[in-house]
This record gives structure tokens, sequence and C-alpha cells, in this order.
């Protein structure tokens, strides 16, 4: 097995002449959880939304499950998971709706959209139109749909946002148990340094494009103080 | 491979459940037929005259004139629109493009499920003709109604001819709906186009210069005096439509950001 699921080398990308990722590289070490930090516009996102190809690679390599992304784009997604930004739900649809039209894409048995409802906590509002949903039960919906087919790398952009205090305990509570009892990576970006500094295995640190730090999370410093010391450097 | 799309065309197909699109495609077939059955009935002179031809052709006529030129146009416009807006307005294009399917799947399932709204248009239509005409003959008190001869043939050639008339444009506002998030682009093209080719269609009488003007060739192609062959007509709707849609996806497929 690849020790490092996700290998990202000298990532650079522009929006126009823009500059927004300046020769990232990341390696993200399978059955890890990565957590992915920096402030707002630092280039998280983007390099998220590259990493599952809804953004064309211009210049830098991505190798994922040890293929380069672009030759195996098809394969790769088959085995990854994701959530990018706000939740992909159709509103018009109810939960068991919305996951039977990934259910068909994926070819995943029937009882399996039972299982992550079951994991997001959303047993009960299956038949409940998605309109009518929370912010947090859209943001468990998507998360269930990420997991619909049991990948091996999870990627999630911000999973936290709109959760309340204890929707945010049971995602860190499920991206724990995901990790530890079904072995998955996941790759997971905030802005929440004191949830990442809970569940993260390895940190890396994005700044104006840059990326400032990656590796585990040293004993003696805790993330915060870290953070603030890349950052302000 | 094959699997793999018609579960792609099934999928996009679940996702308009629940949607307006059903009642959009119905109630756009049923405008017209309503619109004649009503003139028929307040308009002698109109009436007159479909009595005095063959009453089921002259109604056939009158009824896909209008079809064929304005309503059908617009009815394809707003069904890309919306089919294309379902992904937006619920942020789902780039969970679309996460999936493990190619993008030619992506883009060619969703635009089957445009034309299989398209055919059920054809088909509402048709039966709304029929209803409306037995309707109009009941109300008339026309007793031997049922003798009248129901041209089936002329009903499933229009059909046809009219339909790939509509090809080009359906292609067009697929490729627009899709490419802009801004519904105003799609839907400002697609009526701009279309108004300003019939009202220039007077002037340029006989010139196969717009594809929103094909449904409406095809349609008058045989009752009136154009000078372009039938052949002529279905060879450039063809064309028109391979090129709109390959251009389309070529296009959709090169975008540097995709979702």
């Amino acid at each position: 097995m690849n020790s490092h699921i996700v290998q990202v080398e000298n990532l650079s990308y522009y929006f126009g002449k823009q500059k927004v990722l300046d020769g990232i590289s990341l390696l993200i070490p399978t059955g890890s959880i990565y957590g992915f930090l920096g402030p707002n516009g630092a280039g998280k996102t983007t390099t998220l939304r590259l990493i599952v190809g809804l953004l064309k690679n211009q210049s830098g390599n991505i190798r994922v499950f040890g293929e380069d992304f672009n030759r195996h784009r098809i394969r790769a997604l088959e085995k990854i998971g994701s959530l990018i930004e706000q939740p992909s739900i159709y509103l018009h649809l109810n939960a068991r709706e919305n996951l039977e039209i990934y259910r068909l894409t994926y070819r995943c048995p029937q009882k399996r959209m039972n299982e992550v409802l079951d994991m997001v906590g959303l047993t009960g509002a299956g038949r409940k139109k998605a309109r009518d949903y929370s912010l947090g039960m859209k943001q468990r919906l998507a998360i269930a749909i990420a997991l619909l087919h049991n990948p091996e790398l999870l990627i999630l952009d911000e999973p936290a946002n709109g959760l309340d205090p204890n929707g945010i305990i049971e995602m860190r509570n499920l991206l724990l148990q995901l990790n530890r009892e079904f072995g998955k990576t996941i790759l997971v970006s905030s802005h929440l340094l004191a949830e990442v500094e809970k569940i993260a295995t390895d940190i890396g640190i994005i700044h104006e494009g840059k990326l400032l730090f990656q590796g585990t999370l040293p004993q003696q410093n805790d993330l915060e103080a870290l953070f603030v010391q890349i950052t302000t450097t | 491979m094959k699997h793999s799309f018609l579960v792609g065309i099934k999928t996009e197909w679940l996702k308009y459940k629940h949607t307006s699109l059903l009642w959009l495609t119905v109630l756009s077939a049923s405008l017209i037929p309503v619109m004649k059955i009503i003139s028929c009935m307040v308009s002698a002179e109109l009436y007159g005259i479909m009595m005095h031809r063959d009453p089921w052709h002259f109604f056939l006529m009158i009824n896909w004139q209008d079809t064929a030129a304005v309503l059908l146009p617009m009815y394809v416009i707003l069904l890309n629109n919306s089919i294309a807006q379902t992904e937006y307005r619920n942020n789902a294009w780039k969970q679309v493009y996460a999936l493990p399917r190619s993008y030619a799947d992506i883009f060619f399932s969703k635009f089957i499920v445009v034309q299989a709204m398209i055919i059920l248009f054809f088909a509402c239509f048709n039966l709304f003709y029929l209803v409306a005409g037995t309707l109009l003959f009941l109300y008339k008190e026309v007793h031997s109604f049922y003798r009248l001869p129901i041209p089936w043939e002329q009903m499933l050639t229009i059909s046809i001819r009219v339909y790939t008339g509509i090809l080009a444009i359906s292609a067009i506002q697929y490729w627009l709906s899709v490419r802009f998030r801004n519904l105003m682009i799609p839907v400002g093209t697609g009526l701009g186009m279309l108004i300003g080719c019939l009202l220039l269609g007077k002037w340029v009488n006989g010139h196969l210069y717009s594809p929103y003007l094909f449904p409406l060739f095809m349609f008058f192609k045989g009752h009136s005096k154009e000078q372009f062959s039938l052949s002529l007509l279905y060879i450039i709707s063809i064309a028109s439509f391979l090129l709109a849609l390959l251009v389309g996806f070529l296009d959709i497929y090169s975008r540097k950001e995709k979702g």
C-alpha cells in the first residue's frame, strides 16, 4: 500500500493574473486525518477543488492512490468521497431520493443508504424534503452522500460549517470513528483550530497560497500557538 | 460503458422528480389547442373555413402553425433552462463533476433527458389536438364528426419534421443553459434570437439563416412557396444540431473550472 494516499507536488494556480496557490506540496499519509488549515482566502478550497478535478491543473502534479489524477480521474473518484463548500443537495427531493441518485452511480446496495443515514443521524428524516432541513442537517446529508460508496479517502471542506455545538461534537466523533474503525483517510479543511486539534493526526498550514507547515503536530506546541507563529512570521 | 451511460440517464431523470418540468411540458403542449378551440368557438368565420375544408386537417394546421413558430421554441428555451438551473440552484454541479463519470456521460445523459421531455411534449400536443378537435365538434354538435378522417399520417409527418427542426435550438439552448449560471443569458439569448428572427423573417423570407426558424420552415414545407427543398432543410437542421452539440460539449469539456 502507498504510504501517501495523496501526493501534491509544486502546485500553483492562477485565477486570471492573481496567483492563489504558489507551489504547494502536500503529502497526506494513508490512514491519517489530515487537518488542512488556513485563514479564509488562503487557498484551501482551491487546493481541494484541484485534488478532486473541479479545477483544471495548471502546473504541478497531483497523485491520488499512487496514480496521476488527470490520467486516472474516474478510477480515483470511485474511491473518493467529497464535500466541497456548501452541501450539494437537491432541495426538492428527500434524503433517500438524494442518496438514490448517487447510489445508482456508485452501484452500491440499497441497504447502504440506511447505513449512511444512520451514521450521520438522519435515519428519522429520510423521507423529509431536503428544503425543510436545517443547514446542519443538509451538511450531514452531504456527508452521507460522500460516504455512500464507502470511499477510502474523504475530502471535506469545512464540514463543521453551519453545525450547532452538538452537531460539531457529533461530526468530530463521526470523523474519528470513520478513521479509527473503518480506516478512512480524511482530508479536512477548516479554520476552526480547536476542532482540528482534537482530531487531526497530521497538519498542513496554508497562508496566502503558500504551504507554511506540514507534519504531525509537535507535542510541546499547541496548534493555536503554532498557527499564530507560522502565519505571522 | 454502455451500462454506465444508461445509469447516467436514469440518475438524471430522477433529479427532476417533484419538479415543475412535467407540468411545464403538459401545460405548454395544451396551450395552443386550448387557444384554437376557443378561436373556433368564437369566430364563426374561422369555423366556417374549417368546415368547408378537411376539418381535422385544417385544425391540425392552425394548431401547428403557432406551435412550430413560437410556442415550441419557447418551451425548449425554458426546458433547458430549468434542467440546468436544477443543478445551479442546488450547488450540485460540483458534486456531479466529482462523481466517477466521464464528462461525455454527464453532458449527454442530461441532454437525453431534454430530448425525452421534448418528445413527451410532441405526444401531449398531438393528444391535446385530438381532444380539442373532439370537444369542438361536440360543442358545435357535428353529429357525424367521428366519420371525418383524422390525418394520422400528417400528424406523424409534421411531428417528425418539426422535431428535426427543433434539434438545433435544443442543442444551442442546452449548451448556453449548462454554460452560464446566470439564467438571463440563455433565456435572453434564446428569446432574443427567436423574436428577432421571426421579425426579420418577413424581410428575408426563404433564407435559411437561423436555426430558430427551422421548426417553422419544417412545418411550412409543402404549405407555402419556399425555394429550398425538404431534403436540404433536413440536412441543414441535422448538421446545425450536430455542430451545436459538438461545440457545446467541447466548450464544457475544456472549461478550466467545473462545478
